[in-house]
């Protein structure tokens, strides 16, 4: 694939701001500034099962992406966002892993190769121009991704993520379970 | 003898269907009379483990309604589908039914509510209707519902609120910092802002053996691991069963109603668990309370040659009418923190009734939450921000979950002929047709909701939210939640128009009753359990009385 300069991709964006229903020219200027910082390198955690690695490499990006690490939030993948999705889709989730994988696919079919073997800047710009390829459902796809990301991040961590509920701590969600 | 053959064999007096609000107050009246009980829950128990609180589990996940693969709701709205596998209208496949994670609001249904059409007369499109009883006719038992179930509040605080005979209330819930801004705020505005009654405890209620309230929270979607939130199970059902004349059979999935040469009422055929077996039950009455949508699906499947458009359906009013409610939330972003809590405080009624030139008839109710569960807080945001994520995303969910608080407003959904629910072609996991659900809102149901969404927002502004999100819920999406159902067999006088009579009886099957929501001619503007349960103790006494004759 060619690869667009910031500008270009600035355009782009707001032919996405277009394209997503609703979606705010501010938000995906965000997107794309968190997504600079949010598609650095990721260690896989051990144990993910039902997709490969290259699929779940992917996933992480797209999931930090979601939930980038900003200076009082930790990144999704750190908040074991994965591992969350790894039980889901070994259980209830288990007829989603056709998304998961469209997903990755897709990604690859963006990146000319294997997504995750990028550079990051090459990463964040992929993503992008991937996101804005998108047909309605394939927007779906991602939105699905992304509400597990929710769930993986906010759900009791009896669940796989939200490790040590460090996903409630970044949203200042105490919650009580006994009495005032 | 085997098993099987045991349960061919058994005969009760009274079969009950469901043992949600419409079912358990008429079984244990029932039971209570010496009569024998049999109680079919589709449903098993729940667990008051760490999955009590468990937003994913329990709210999201819904881990107590089947999946919409296994027993699907086809859901369809002006010609288009919606879902091929909703799991709408399937409450709460429990013991105790939709009560468990209800949110325990309480009311009264106000005498103009079962005189909706005298009060407003016709209206395009809609199938307004009187109710063939009147709110005199439910008033003792009311009062019995309020007794045995427990309710917390102020009698007469609500201005809106009917004549009581007796007060039988426990003090209302403790006010917090949201409940007082709101208050505040509703008085400024001229309005009259009152604790809305809840089926929580205030303190212990040694009528029913239920305890106080912790405040912890969990309340709206989420069984009470405190025992303080009544539902059925814990207040109706243990007294049901220290009767001796009363049964409960769980993971039972009632199928048909089979009846006679006399046309009547016979025998319930069932299966159990997950197996495919068919069992049934003799009995000389059958209450059929499985909920709106469930218990039309069973009338349409009971279809014989002496009923050949369902059971008890020669006026083809069976599957018409189904009403929801028309429910919407109004997000204020407050400049401070709130404690973490869900339950429901302060109810507005100032425009309950719609006032002249409004465009609308619908009873319309405004109700102050709480805060939303974080997992559907961070959706909504996402959602509201067009599905787009990243940084921005997470610093505004780390500023403002903790500050912003809920209100509802809760709109009258018109009886509507096409609103409807019939047989789909597509079948449950036990082979049976889905119940197949048709429904639009009427223009006057959106004027409405529009109209209280913008006093909403004008008091959530009063109160200081500096930032307003009205989530505008697709149509689709309040349906598809929705937790109210009614119509599907209104009563009426006339057989013609109507399935039930002012008792609940079928009017061609005398020894069937439906004491669900189903029997509602109208929806009223308020959360309806308190008048189902009161209903179900008032057509109790009816069964009771009539078999206690020897007239059924």
């Amino acid at each position: 694939m060619s690869w667009l300069t910031r500008r270009q991709l600035l355009r782009r964006g707001a032919a996405l701001a277009a394209l997503t229903a609703g979606a705010p020219w501010t938000a995906l200027r965000d997107l794309l500034a968190a997504g600079d910082a949010a598609l650095g390198p990721v260690v896989l955690p051990q144990g993910l099962k039902v997709l490969s690695r290259e699929e779940w490499l992917t996933i992480a990006y797209v999931s930090n992406s979601i939930f980038p690490e900003t200076e009082e939030t930790p990144s999704a993948v750190n908040v074991g966002v994965l591992q969350f999705m790894s039980r889901s889709l070994e259980g209830y989730s288990r007829w989603e892993r056709g998304v998961y994988s469209t997903v990755a696919q897709g990604l690859r079919k963006a990146a000319g190769g294997d997504f995750a073997a990028l550079n990051e800047d090459q990463r964040a710009r992929c993503v992008l121009e991937w996101l804005g390829s998108l047909d309605e459902e394939s927007r779906k796809q991602f939105q699905r991704i992304a509400r597990h990301c929710i769930e993986g991040y906010l759900s009791r961590p009896s669940h796989g993520g939200n490790t040590h509920g460090t996903g409630w701590k970044a949203i200042r969600f105490t919650p009580q379970t006994h009495g005032p | 003898m085997t098993a099987q053959d045991d349960l061919n064999a058994d005969e009760v007096d009274v079969c009950v269907i469901g043992s949600g609000a419409g079912a358990m107050p008429c079984a244990l009246t029932l039971a209570q009379a010496g009569l024998s009980v049999l109680v079919l829950e589709k449903g098993g128990d729940y667990s008051l483990d760490e999955t009590a609180d468990d937003e994913l589990l329990q709210t999201i996940r819904d881990m107590y309604r089947p999946s919409g693969e296994l027993d699907p709701t086809v859901l369809k709205s002006a010609g288009k589908t919606l879902s091929s596998a909703s799991r709408i209208g399937q409450g709460m496949y429990l013991v105790g039914g939709g009560t468990v994670r209800y949110a325990a609001i309480s009311w009264r249904f106000r005498p103009e509510d079962f005189k909706k059409k005298t009060v407003y007369g016709s209206v395009e499109g809609a199938d307004l209707a009187d109710w063939p009883v009147s709110y005199e006719d439910l008033e003792p038992y009311y009062t019995k519902a309020e007794l045995e179930i427990g309710i917390s509040g102020i009698s007469g605080a609500d201005p809106t609120e009917p004549r009581r005979s007796k007060d039988v209330l426990l003090p209302p819930l403790r006010t917090d910092p949201y409940a007082e801004l709101i208050k505040s705020a509703a008085k400024r505005l001229g309005w009259t802002p009152f604790p809305i009654p809840m089926a929580i405890n205030s303190k212990p209620n040694a009528h029913t053996g239920t305890l106080a309230c912790m405040y912890c929270g969990w309340c709206v979607g989420y069984p009470c691991e405190h025992y303080a939130k009544n539902s059925v199970d814990i207040t109706l059902l243990p007294k049901a069963e220290r009767t001796g004349k009363f049964r409960l059979l769980k993971k039972a999935y009632a199928q048909k109603i089979e009846t006679n040469g006399r046309g009547l009422a016979e025998r319930v055929i069932y299966s159990l668990g997950e197996s495919r077996a068919a069992f049934s039950v003799k009995a000389r009455v059958v209450v059929l309370a499985a909920s709106a949508i469930q218990s039309a699906r069973l009338l349409l499947l009971s279809a014989s040659g002496a009923y050949p458009h369902g059971l008890a359906n020669g006026s083809g009013y069976v599957g018409k009418n189904l009403m929801f409610h028309f429910e919407q939330g109004c997000l204020g972003v407050f400049d401070r923190d709130f404690p973490h809590d869900l339950y429901v405080k302060t109810g507005i009624h100032d425009f309950y009734f719609p006032r002249g030139g409004s465009g609308f008839v619908n009873h319309c109710s405004i109700q102050s939450g709480s805060q939303l569960g974080p997992i559907h807080y961070a959706t909504m945001v996402g959602h509201r921000r067009g599905g787009v994520y990243g940084g921005d995303f997470v610093k505004y969910l780390r500023a403002n979950y903790s500050a912003t608080q809920v209100m509802l407003a809760l709109v009258e959904d018109l009886p509507q002929w096409e609103n409807r629910v019939g047989l789909s072609e597509t079948t449950d996991a036990w082979g049976v047709p889905a119940p197949e659900v048709h429904h639009r809102y009427h223009a006057m149901d959106k004027a409405a909701l529009k109209s209280t969404l913008e006093k909403v927002s004008r008091l959530q502004r009063e109160a200081g939210a500096s930032q307003i999100l009205s989530f505008a819920i697709p149509e689709h999406v309040s349906r598809h939640n929705a937790w109210h159902l009614m119509g599907t067999a209104r009563m009426s006088d006339d057989p013609a128009a109507g399935v039930l009579d002012a008792f609940c009886r079928a009017h061609e099957v005398r020894n069937l009753f439906i004491t669900d929501g189903s029997c509602f001619p109208t929806s009223g503007g308020l959360n309806p359990t308190l008048t189902i349960q009161a209903n179900s103790f008032r057509v109790g006494d009816f069964i009771a009385a009539e078999m206690k004759g020897g007239r059924l």
